[in-house]
């Protein structure tokens, strides 16, 4: 469309109609729409969406449970389908409800209330959508082929290792629930950078919603506890796989090291899932309390505080196994702390709505709900922390019922609050009040009955996981109690599913701003057009709808540039990333439009894991080339780009830069949180190493050949030597010197293949494999994280180097990602370092 | 405000009564017969008022903040977007850190109390017995006095004693409610547990682990008898398997000894000698079959064996087919092994 590139603020500034604007918006429709669509309002309603299916389906498994329960010695449920539908409802609901549900929410909102038009990276969005969908999928796939797993949602070793769950069942958790992870990891990526780049002028730290802090500490969360995870699934997939030893008590394993590993993960986990709806609840009280939140730095400080104390609980899941009590107490004290960044929070909700005139509508309520029922849940679990109680409430009903207070007082209350109170901008109608308000009472009465009584079930010695119980010794009436309160709360279920379908299709239409809210995700008309923002606001407080006039300042040059991006770029989607604590503009910047290539990598990563259940290892690798080729494709994009003298010009009359080939912030930060999803895989592999490490006497054990240094030390010499000629090239791309670059790459990548080869021909010379007990295992594992970790980086690198040598009309320093991978080269080689050490120097050392 | 607390009193009244209620019960932790379950059972209480106290408290509050006066609304009014009053920083620091800080302290300090009382350190074992757990039986042995049996633990009372556990298979957790916390039993370690009673009785346990499809089935009968009384059941326990009186019996052992069951049970004085399933030495002694599933009757026991899958679906003993006449044998000899 572009006949001469625009150089000066008149040609920038050449209005443009709404249809022209939001051409370059529209995802496709129909069909295509669907596969290529990266939007962030479609791609966050689908993952509720998501989540709310397989809430129901959680549901229904209680539901078959309950009624099994209802009364002792049923035969309604045999012991294996109740051992199943147990495993499946505690599995679904921790990972196919709750992440999902988050993560849509934080995708449909988030860029909005913080005056964004988009997410850094709306593929990756995609991508997350249809993993989250895939690995569902491929977790319920085991229904079809009767491979169902029975060991839990915490899978403990050795129940389900190879020898006591022979079936795929195991492999399909493993396996399907790790592609899951990966979604959910993948949208932490977004909400983190989202958080710290992409908000409005003006949204200084000490202004950005208390839902976008809760958001973003989430978001640093779930890559440092679903990593783990993520590895020790690994580990204990090869065991059931392959044979590794990793968890073999005979073989120098431990099963408690995944039981760390798990509620390392395990713990924070359920912060996770608490975290956001704390937001949600601070978002609530404020616009109902119609009074601005109180508390706001010490609600923050909290919200961080807790991210980083839940990383240090998870050992009260497993005080009965016989660990030191020393260290037991340690976590009896983190355990109990913790109650106070919680309790701070709901302090300053209580005194909000004092200082406050509340507004008794349905989201309103669902928020009292959470507030009644969480603190109950957080008692009950101040008691769970004392070692002493715990030994006799672990593993019981109490913990049953404090956990579903905690849960669904703390994470469905607060989505129930916060799907009518969103209703009215994204489904454009208003929800019904009154079905609202019988959703509200038959879910708090029908939880309370379900739910109070399995405290007093606990107390009277009725164990968990069990399809039924003792006759006689007073369980009774309780049990009959919960099972008919679960069928209050499904017919909860049902009154808010015919509110959403009823609202959708015939409720009043909702104005933009129905609430009176304050934040910026009010402020675009409804429906919300697909760029949200065709102006940026400017934010200049807290609350920015809630401003007066008088309070409304921007600065001339912010000014300036907000009112060319109404019109300019006209053939890209363009943001505007801002920085960190004062949010000032720092570039102008393109976010990538439709592309089937997320949904084809999802769907190749989803065969591949299919291939890998079933252990057909050749069609797993072909996948996985796959895989690697429909990453080229994503790459790409359709759009037109400016020219460099453009990009100038736009620079000299605006102030901040145009990147039309993305934002080199943002892009650093994608490489930054990828290599430290990686350290923290590998932080988990070296635990797991000094874990087994204390199992036998000596290291190696008996009768294994100490590993031979020589070899791959100099291997490791050679890959840090690698360092210079990747500095170079780093800085020659700078200085737009095409020699340097071509040389530094070169050498670069060369070296690190004589790195690789190194080790592959020492790992020829070894005296153990994989199979030579825990010890073998652990090295065969770290070894080839670190031999897959470099081939990938050496691999980018070598590409890079093609494509670059190809571009000779292009200024080099339009590559800048190739500073990128000189970022990840670093961290190869810090890799390598920590590799070498632990699996050479160790063994001579500890 | 005093309807709230009219409120508040009356949910704690019917709190008090509920909670009453759910003491009682034959596996009540609640109603503890052992010392270690007395001390946490004391611990619990201290922690359940403390928190139902809390409860009221913060409920109070969220009730005088919905429901207190305001003046009349004028519907135009814009929200409060003024400076908080410092009454309510004050508020937040007192109930959300500095109350919260002394209960925690508190509560952790008794936490540690009684923790001590607890400790292996301070108990001195007057007898140890050694507890493995399968899918889903007990094996019980007594390695001092040369005794092996099943799913019942017989100790004296006043005694001291120290559980040895482990596994055999899986993750599995002992759990005597009465008595004491519960200790998980994990293949490859060997964890301790204490038990100390004074009252003469028989506690039910449970396995609190999820160990597999019969993992709701696997119980156990701790029985502590005077000391006097635990001297003679050691003594019965440690005879071999007396040789059979009459004929019938006599049959009895011989089908015994030719059938499947030697490759899984031991019945000492006899060449039974397999270990997969529990000792039968004594099994006419015990009270239950199968882990607590069945009382040890005959009709109960027969149908043990020809179809334990029937009593306990998925359990490691496979149907044994055997004539009317054989199985009224083989009752005959297995109720000799007392």
């Amino acid at each position: 469309m572009t006949t001469t590139a625009p150089h000066s603020e008149n040609e920038f500034h050449q209005p443009v109609s709404e249809e022209t604007f939001a051409r370059v918006w529209n995802d496709p429709t129909g069909i295509r729409g669907l596969l290529q669509g990266v939007q962030n309002q479609p791609i966050g309603i689908r993952l509720i969406g998501l989540s709310i299916f397989f809430l129901i389906l959680g549901g229904i498994q209680a539901l078959l449970m309950r009624t099994q329960l209802a009364v002792p010695n049923n035969t309604f449920l045999d012991p294996e389908t109740y051992n199943r539908l147990m495993t499946m409802h505690g599995t679904t609901m921790m990972f196919l409800v709750a992440i999902p549900m988050i993560e849509g929410i934080g995708t449909l909102v988030l860029p909005q209330m913080m005056g964004s038009r988009e997410l850094p990276f709306p593929r990756l969005a995609a991508f997350a959508f249809w993993t989250f969908l895939f690995g569902g999928l491929i977790f319920y796939f085991g229904f079809f082929v009767d491979a169902v797993p029975e060991g839990g949602w915490f899978a403990y070793v050795p129940m389900t290792g190879k020898e006591y769950s022979p079936g795929l069942g195991v492999d399909f958790y493993l396996l399907g629930l790790n592609v899951a992870e990966t979604a959910a990891i993948a949208g932490a990526f977004e909400l983190i950078i989202s958080f710290f780049h992409m908000r409005a002028p003006g949204m200084s730290i000490n202004r950005i919603p208390i839902f976008a802090w809760a958001i973003m500490v989430t978001g640093w969360m779930i890559i440092f506890a679903f990593t783990p995870l993520v590895v020790g699934s690994t580990l204990l997939e090869l065991d059931r796989a392959i044979g590794t030893h990793f968890f073999n008590p005979d073989q120098n394993g431990d099963p408690l090291l995944w039981q760390h590993i798990f509620w390392i993960f395990g713990h924070p986990d359920v912060y996770i899932i608490f975290i956001p709806p704390l937001g949600i609840v601070a978002t609530i009280v404020t616009v109902f309390s119609r009074r601005a939140l109180i508390g706001y730095t010490f609600i923050v400080i909290s919200l961080v505080s807790l991210g980083f104390l839940s990383f240090g609980l998870w050992v009260h899941h497993m005080f009965a196994t016989g660990l030191p009590e020393l260290a037991l107490s340690f976590f009896t004290a983190a355990s109990m702390m913790i109650a106070i960044p919680s309790g701070i929070q709901i302090f300053a909700f209580i005194i909000t709505i004092w200082s406050g005139r509340p507004v008794f509508k349905t989201p309103f309520l669902f928020a009292i709900g959470f507030l009644l029922i969480f603190v109950l849940g957080g008692l009950s679990g101040v008691m769970l922390a004392s070692v002493p109680v715990n030994l006799q409430t672990h593993d019981t009903y109490f913990v049953v019922a404090h956990f579903h207070y905690v849960l669904i007082g703390g994470w469905l209350f607060p989505i129930f609050a916060a799907i009518y109170y969103w209703f009215p901008k994204f489904i454009e109608r208003m929800p019904n009040e009154r079905l609202g308000v019988w959703n509200f009472l038959l879910l708090f009465i029908g939880f309370n009955v379900t739910f109070f009584p399995m405290h007093i079930s606990g107390i009277l010695g009725m164990p968990r996981r069990v399809y039924t119980y003792q006759a006689g010794v007073g369980l009774e009436p309780y049990n009959l109690l919960s099972t008919i309160g679960s069928f209050m709360v499904a017919a909860s279920f049902v009154v808010f599913l015919i509110n959403m379908i009823w609202s959708a299709r015939n409720g009043q239409k909702a104005p933009a701003n129905p609430w009176n809210a304050d934040t910026l995700e009010w402020l675009p008309p409804t429906p919300v057009p697909p760029y949200g923002f065709r102006e940026f606001p400017v934010v200049n407080s807290r609350n920015p709808l809630w401003e007066k006039a008088e309070e409304q300042v921007v600065e001339p040059g912010t000014r300036k540039l907000l009112d060319v991006l109404k019109h300019y770029p006209r053939e890209y989607r363009a943001q505007i990333a801002t920085s960190a604590i004062d949010a000032r503009p720092l570039e102008v910047f393109r976010v990538a439009g439709p592309s089937i290539y997320p949904f084809w990598a999802a769907l190749a990563i989803a065969v591949m894991t299919l291939f890998l259940v079933f252990s057909q290892y050749a069609l797993a690798g072909v996948c996985l080339i796959i895989t690697m080729f429909t990453l080229i494709g994503w790459h790409r994009d359709t759009g037109a780009y400016s020219k460099p003298d453009e990009e100038e010009a736009f620079e000299r009359e605006y102030g901040v830069p145009l990147r039309p080939h993305g934002s080199r912030v943002i892009g650093r930060w994608g490489t930054i949180l990828t290599i430290v999803t990686l350290a923290t895989a590998l932080g988990t592999l070296c635990f797991s190493y000094l874990y087994l490490r204390l199992k036998p006497p000596q290291w190696p054990p008996d009768g294994i050949a100490m590993p031979d240094p020589v070899l791959p030390g100099i291997a490791l010499l050679v890959l840090l030597i690698s360092v210079i000629p990747m500095r170079w090239a780093a800085s020659a791309l700078q200085r737009d010197e095409r020699a340097g670059v071509q040389r530094g790459l070169l050498i670069g990548v060369v070296l690190g293949i004589l790195y690789l080869v190194g080790n592959l021909l020492s790992y020829g010379q070894l005296g153990f494999n994989y199979q030579t007990q825990a010890f073998g295992s652990i090295f065969a594992i770290m070894a080839g994280y670190q031999l897959l970790t470099m081939l990938v980086i050496v691999v980018m690198g070598a590409a890079m180097l093609f494509w670059f040598v190809r571009a000779t009309h292009e200024r080099p320093s339009r590559h800048q990602a190739i500073t990128d991978l000189v970022l990840f080269w670093y961290y190869a080689v810090a890799a390598g370092v920590v590799t070498y050490a632990l699996l050479y120097i160790g063994p001579i050392v500890i | 405000m005093k309807l709230s607390r009219k409120r508040s009193r009356l949910l704690l009244l019917v709190l008090c009564v509920v909670l009453l209620a759910a003491c009682q019960g034959e596996s009540s932790i609640l109603d503890p017969s052992g010392e270690g379950a007395m001390h946490i059972a004391n611990l619990w209480w201290v922690m359940l008022i403390i928190a139902a106290v809390v409860y009221v408290q913060v409920i109070s509050f969220l009730l005088l903040a919905l429901f207190r006066r305001r003046n009349a609304d004028g519907g135009g009014q814009l929200p409060d977007t003024g400076p908080p009053s410092k009454h309510a920083r004050t508020f937040i620091v007192v109930n959300g850190i500095a109350i919260p800080i002394a209960i925690l302290t508190f509560v952790f300090g008794f936490n540690l109390l009684t923790l001590v009382q607890l400790s292996p350190v301070n108990a001195n074992a007057q007898l140890t017995i050694e507890v493995i757990g399968h899918r889903w039986w007990w094996e019980v042995r007594y390695p001092t006095h040369n005794i092996v049996t099943a799913n019942e633990i017989y100790i004296p009372t006043d005694t001291q004693v120290e559980l040895h556990l482990t596994s055999s298979d899986v993750i599995h957790s002992l759990w005597i409610p009465k008595l004491n916390g519960k200790t998980d039993l994990i293949p490859g370690q060997t964890n301790r547990m204490f038990l100390r009673t004074s009252e003469v009785g028989e506690y039910r346990g449970q396995c609190a682990e999820l160990c597999g499809i019969q993992h709701a089935r696997m119980q156990l009968f701790v029985v502590a008898q005077s000391p006097s009384d635990f001297e003679h059941w050691i003594e019965g326990q440690q005879q071999e398997a007396p040789a059979p009186a009459d004929d019938m019996a006599l049959r009895g052992q011989q089908i015994f000894l030719g059938a499947a069951c030697v490759y899984c049970h031991t019945v000492r004085g006899t060449s039974a000698s397999g270990v997969i399933g529990p000792d039968l030495t004594h099994l006419a002694s015990r009270k239950t079959l199968g882990a607590g599933v069945v009382l040890n009757t005959p009709g109960n026991l027969a149908g043990w064996i020809i179809d334990s899958q029937s009593i306990k679906p998925g359990n490691l003993m496979p149907p044994i087919y055997l004539e009317s006449d054989d199985l009224q044998a083989l009752l005959t000899y297995l109720a000799t092994l007392q």
